[in-house]
């Protein structure tokens, strides 16, 4: 009996001049891409030092932000290149009597920005762990900004921020970062890498 | 009397090429596409005429769309008049749109995220970086299509190779145009230009690579020379992009700040017409010694 094979295309073997070929394609696709994210991240999260010897702070702040260190504020950089609101990150640090707690603090600063801040909104507090494992109390809040100069005339930003509160040595650093709404999810890695390379 | 003999040589019958012939057809959509888009600049731009926004949307999404038809009529139909058409040149084509709105623009813009830091980024970086982003990963996703459809079996001569990678070409770039035109509020006249730019580089650095995977299928060189000739189209490609944005963006001096499309657009036409005949001049040279060497292998005993 023979057996007839009837539909089936004829496929033209390749030379292993050819395969190799093709590997060392896929091989370069692959190095791109590493290489590709690798040099999204180092420049995406490049960072700055600043010191405070006086306040006792060491941090890496993103590449291009803006330093500010005349407020009532050890330091706060921000992201002078946004249209919108300023992408934000602020340490500042209270001296604080030795029986206050987190939440006499946390109530206090929700009086305050409920003053200053449109719309001002708190979350639950939460537990929070800092990268090198120091406890810490989060609080997550919205508020409405607006452009400080009233020609622009730009529609106001809903702003999302998320405060970190850590008590020691009678004092209290309090590390806040602000975004747009809109970008907070995409941005918040930025402040995760802040957090991670903050000493005090 | 003397007679003179009144013999006529009889016609030769020519020789019927039994393939379309891919330049010819790559060099009048090419020609015909710069055509219109000099038209829609000097209408739209220089003599500043308008419609409404839903006829400029449907004048947008006609120029985005006019280099498919423009392949449908000088590259596709004209292969179906042919002896012996190329087989898989539409699925190429939807592959490869197909492959750039499904993978390519996602790895655009939630892996590398170019939006978010090279164009903000120091001019050398910013080309670098463009190559290494944008310029590479479409090029690989377009050689993939055309390497997977159609090597080795499908690459008859050296031309089909121009053919499928011409199409995977505009496969790509018309689905580029076609998201900057529903993203953008762009005039139709800014849009042409942005549309043939797009055009021209996919094309180019598509021809490059077809040089490299025509080599491999009918010569016997390095295992190199296709990856070489891959890194060459996403090099050109990627450094085009951001050339040309440098080019056509406007840039600011005490007299004001003015775009300058007409830069952009020479630089598109200039590396259309340059990288485009000096590949083919490539793809003639290698025909020709082959056909020498095929000869010589004949004459020899």
């Amino acid at each position: 009996m023979t057996v007839i094979e009837v539909g089936r295309e004829e496929r033209g073997q390749l030379t292993l001049r050819q395969r190799w070929s093709h590997y060392l394609v896929l091989v370069y696709a692959l190095t791109m891409l590493i290489v590709g994210v690798n040099l999204r991240d180092s420049l995406l999260y490049a960072t700055v030092p600043y010191e405070d010897v006086r306040a006792g702070i060491r941090a890496f702040y993103p590449q291009g932000w803006l330093l500010d260190n005349q407020g009532d504020y050890v330091f706060r950089v921000r992201d002078m290149r946004r249209t919108d609101f300023k992408t934000t990150i602020q340490v500042q640090i209270l001296p604080v009597s030795a029986d206050s707690t987190t939440r006499n603090l946390l109530d206090n600063l929700l009086l305050t920005r409920a003053q200053i801040f449109g719309q001002y909104r708190q979350f639950p507090r939460a537990i929070f762990q800092l990268p090198d494992e120091t406890p810490a109390t989060s609080v997550n809040y919205t508020f409405v900004a607006s452009q400080d100069d009233p020609f622009l005339e730009s529609f106001p930003t809903v702003v999302a921020g998320q405060d970190v509160v850590i008590l020691q040595r009678e004092q209290a650093v309090i590390i806040t970062f602000q975004a747009s709404a809109d970008e907070y999810d995409t941005l918040y890695p930025v402040f995760q890498t802040f957090l991670a390379d903050l000493e005090f | 009397m003397t007679t003179t003999s009144r013999l006529i040589t009889p016609p030769q019958e020519d020789e019927i090429y039994p393939y379309r012939r891919a330049w010819f057809s790559i060099a009048v959509e090419s020609g015909i596409l710069f055509v219109v888009t000099v038209a829609m600049f000097v209408t739209f731009r220089l003599l500043g005429v308008r419609f409404t926004p839903f006829i400029e949307q449907i004048v947008n999404l006609s120029v985005v769309l006019l280099p498919l038809v423009l392949w449908g009529v000088f590259s596709l139909r004209r292969e179906l008049s042919v002896p012996l058409p190329r087989a898989r040149l539409l699925m190429v084509l939807v592959v490869t749109g197909l492959a750039a709105n499904a993978v390519g623009l996602p790895i655009a813009d939630n892996i590398f995220q170019v939006d978010r830091w090279l164009p903000l980024a120091d001019a050398p970086v910013r080309v670098v970086g463009y190559i290494i982003t944008l310029g590479s990963l479409q090029e690989i996703i377009k050689y993939l299509v055309v390497r997977y459809a159609t090597f080795p079996e499908l690459l008859r001569i050296r031309a089909d190779s121009v053919a499928y990678s011409a199409a995977s070409a505009i496969g790509y770039a018309v689905i580029v145009n076609l998201r900057f035109a529903l993203d953008t509020n762009t005039d139709p006249g800014t849009l042409a230009l942005e549309s043939f730019a797009t055009f021209a580089f996919h094309l180019v650095a598509s021809v490059i690579v077809a040089y490299g995977l025509s080599e491999l299928r009918f010569s016997a060189p390095s295992p190199l020379l296709l990856p070489v000739m891959v890194v060459a189209a996403a090099v050109i490609h990627g450094a085009a992009i951001p050339i040309h944005a440098g080019l056509t963006n406007a840039g600011f001096s005490l007299a004001g700040s003015f775009t300058n499309p007409v830069f952009g657009l020479i630089m598109a036409v200039g590396l259309l017409v340059s990288i485009g005949s000096t590949m083919a001049f490539l793809f003639q040279r290698a025909e020709i010694a082959a056909q020498e060497a095929r000869a010589e292998s004949e004459r020899a005993p």
